[in-house]
């Protein structure tokens, strides 16, 4: 029945084109070319973060292998008890350990009765590299060549080197000293933390909330974080850290546009954005609806409103927040700069929750995100760097990311978790 | 491969020329849609400039099954009724009495522009629907969740508006008569 009328109007609007206005594809050109420009500012931050978290790794490895060197303690030796040595390297030369000139009293206590040791290790000749059996007599005897065995394994080789080292230590009594005090210390510090607070962002299907954006148009804030931690020591390598910080993030959506009346009397009356506009009082964001409490309103036809010719707006939220975190932090060495690898996770509980627009020099508050959720977990990471100025009192220095475990929206559509790097700075004094 | 694929391809590596050529092959195609269901020029002009941008944006995501054209055309019809929706406005619609008009003949000449007349005096919701399911051939399951409406509520709108029309177009045809 209705076949009529419909193919009437098919045939009628099948061919109908309109030509726009040349301007458009200026406009749509110039927008295409700030998202490269973005794409490309985003793509050398992810590489930026690489590039450090290499840097870090490599360090870390590094100040690890150092300190694994030197690690093997001289008092429990797994090796064979060679205990007073003399060798030659690499031309023979004769040292002669003796309890009167480096009293050890481990090593003392080891000193056999008779030259029991590898007996049948002991070669028909003398090899280049020669080490000599000690006896309990008292040293400087003619050593004949059935004293001499020759280095046949890596770990005799280690237990030649380390007496060569305890030789020339002269800290070893002080490391002695340090080793045996196993006293649990607390260090209390107090920190301040500049940083870069922004998100890792994906909706699943943005079509379903009414509106399309891109993370082109997601940018951080540069936030700071502050407060006292705790740290209990019960060993020299480890402490156990807890505390109170405060924290804030946020994130920047830009391209908004503002609108506001055409008589130019209040700004914005209305706020629109390729992510998110408002709708009722209401903004919304890659982040959730924003409810508006600002004098910005919703009027009724858009004939009383006109954009802002050239402007283009942003939304800014932010979030504080007080978190309580626990971490372990491992000392890499055990030098007077000390390096540490912190890991842990932390409690946040959302304190503060404030949207802003900015448009043209303005900032103007318009409300708060909907849907946050009001407890968060967050995993961190840091390399700290402790110097003492004093015995009882250290600088700390702690470059770190902080990354969230869950989407901080509760809206299912949304997962947008924040990540922070930052840069702590702190002053620790033990107890 | 034929040129639309080749450009489309480009497009994907973020050629910037061939950005261009695909907006000029079809900006006054697009242009048409944004106009039927955008409230004036203006907004039209928005919806044509933002669904460029996001047909730029999501141009790797088109796989090369079924028809660019067709694919483009859904973008432009979400981008301007995404916005139809945020800008929501209550509107008196004309309260149409059911009747039971006898369709009009199938061989009659009514000038091109009249009819986009008709169609313009249509209440906006009656327009929405009818542009939807005889001009962009859409199901009304589809244009219910597109223009926040209940299915019946599609059909409804869907049959008095093709009443409205029938009655202009014979009101006009007795006119000339």
């Amino acid at each position: 029945m209705s076949n009529n009328i419909d193919s009437l109007f098919k045939k009628a609007y099948q061919n109908r084109h309109a030509e726009p206005p040349a301007y458009i594809w200026e406009n749509i050109n110039q927008q295409l070319q700030v998202h490269k420009r973005k794409r490309k500012i985003i793509l050398w931050r992810y590489r930026a973060a690489a590039a450090i978290a290499l840097l870090l790794a490599i360090a870390g490895v590094t100040i690890l292998k150092n300190t694994s060197e030197v690690k093997p303690a001289f008092y429990s030796f797994s090796a064979p008890p060679v205990h007073k040595l003399e060798y030659t390297l690499p031309t023979p030369q004769l040292i002669v350990m003796t309890p009167a000139v480096h009293p050890i009293p481990v090593i003392k206590e080891r000193i056999p009765e008779k030259r029991t040791i590898f007996p049948e290790l002991l070669p028909e000749s003398i090899g280049e590299t020669k080490v000599a059996l000690a006896t309990s007599q008292p040293s400087f005897r003619k050593l004949t060549p059935k004293d001499y065995i020759p280095l046949i394994n890596k770990q005799s080789y280690k237990t030649l080197r380390l007496y060569q080292q305890v030789l020339e230590s002269e800290q070893i009594e002080k490391k002695a000293v340090s080793v045996s005090d196993k006293k649990t210390k607390i260090l209390l510090s107090g920190h301040i933390a500049p940083g870069y607070a922004s998100g890792s962002y994906n909706t699943p299907e943005a079509l379903n909330r009414d509106y399309g954006y891109s993370k082109d148009q997601m940018s951080g804030i540069f936030n700071f974080s502050g407060g006292m931690k705790i740290a209990i020591i019960p060993h020299k390598r480890f402490s156990i850290q807890t505390g109170i910080m405060y924290t804030r993030m946020g994130q920047k959506t830009g391209e908004s546009r503002a609108y506001t009346y055409m008589d130019n009397s209040k700004a914005p009356a209305y706020i629109l954005s390729p992510l998110g506009a408002v709708s009722k009082k209401v903004t919304h964001s890659p982040l959730g609806n924003i409810k508006s409490r600002s004098t910005a309103e919703v009027v009724g036809a858009p004939s009383f409103i006109a954009p802002k010719n050239g402007s283009s707006s942003e939304i800014e939220q932010i979030f504080d927040a007080l978190e309580i975190p626990i971490a372990v932090k491992y000392y890499l060495n055990n030098n007077k700069i000390r390096f540490s690898l912190l890991a842990g996770f932390s409690g946040s509980f959302i304190i503060s929750n404030k949207a802003y627009l900015n448009y043209e020099n303005n900032r103007e508050y318009i409300g708060s995100t909907e849907n946050i959720r009001n407890f968060n977990i967050s995993t961190d990471w840091a390399l700290g760097v402790e110097y003492p100025i004093s015995p009882k009192v250290k600088i700390m220095l702690e470059p770190g990311f902080r990354y969230y475990l869950q989407s901080i929206s509760e809206d299912e559509n949304i997962d947008f978790k924040p990540y922070i790097f930052s840069f702590s700075t702190g002053i620790g004094i033990n107890f | 491969m034929c040129k639309l694929d080749n450009i489309i391809d480009k497009c994907k590596k973020g050629d910037p020329k061939a950005a261009e050529e695909l907006y000029h092959m079809f900006a006054s195609q697009m242009f048409a849609i944004c106009i039927r269901y955008s409230r004036d020029r203006t907004e039209a002009e928005d919806n044509l400039q933002d669904g460029f941008l996001k047909v730029f944006e999501s141009i790797s995501q088109y796989s090369g099954r079924g028809s660019f054209e067709g694919w483009m055309k859904r973008i432009f019809i979400h981008i301007t009724f995404e916005k139809y929706r945020k800008n929501n406005m209550l509107q008196v619609v004309e309260e149409v009495p059911e009747t039971t008009m006898a369709d009009i003949e199938e061989n009659i000449y009514i000038p091109e522009e009249v009819l986009f007349g008709f169609i313009e005096e249509l209440p906006e919701k009656y327009r929405q629907v009818f542009s939807l399911y005889v001009i962009d051939e859409m199901q009304h399951k589809e244009i219910a969740a597109l223009v926040g409406i209940s299915e019946g509520t599609s059909k409804s709108n869907l049959a008095r508006a093709r009443e409205i029309l029938k009655r202009k177009i014979k009101d006009y045809l007795k006119y000339e008569q």
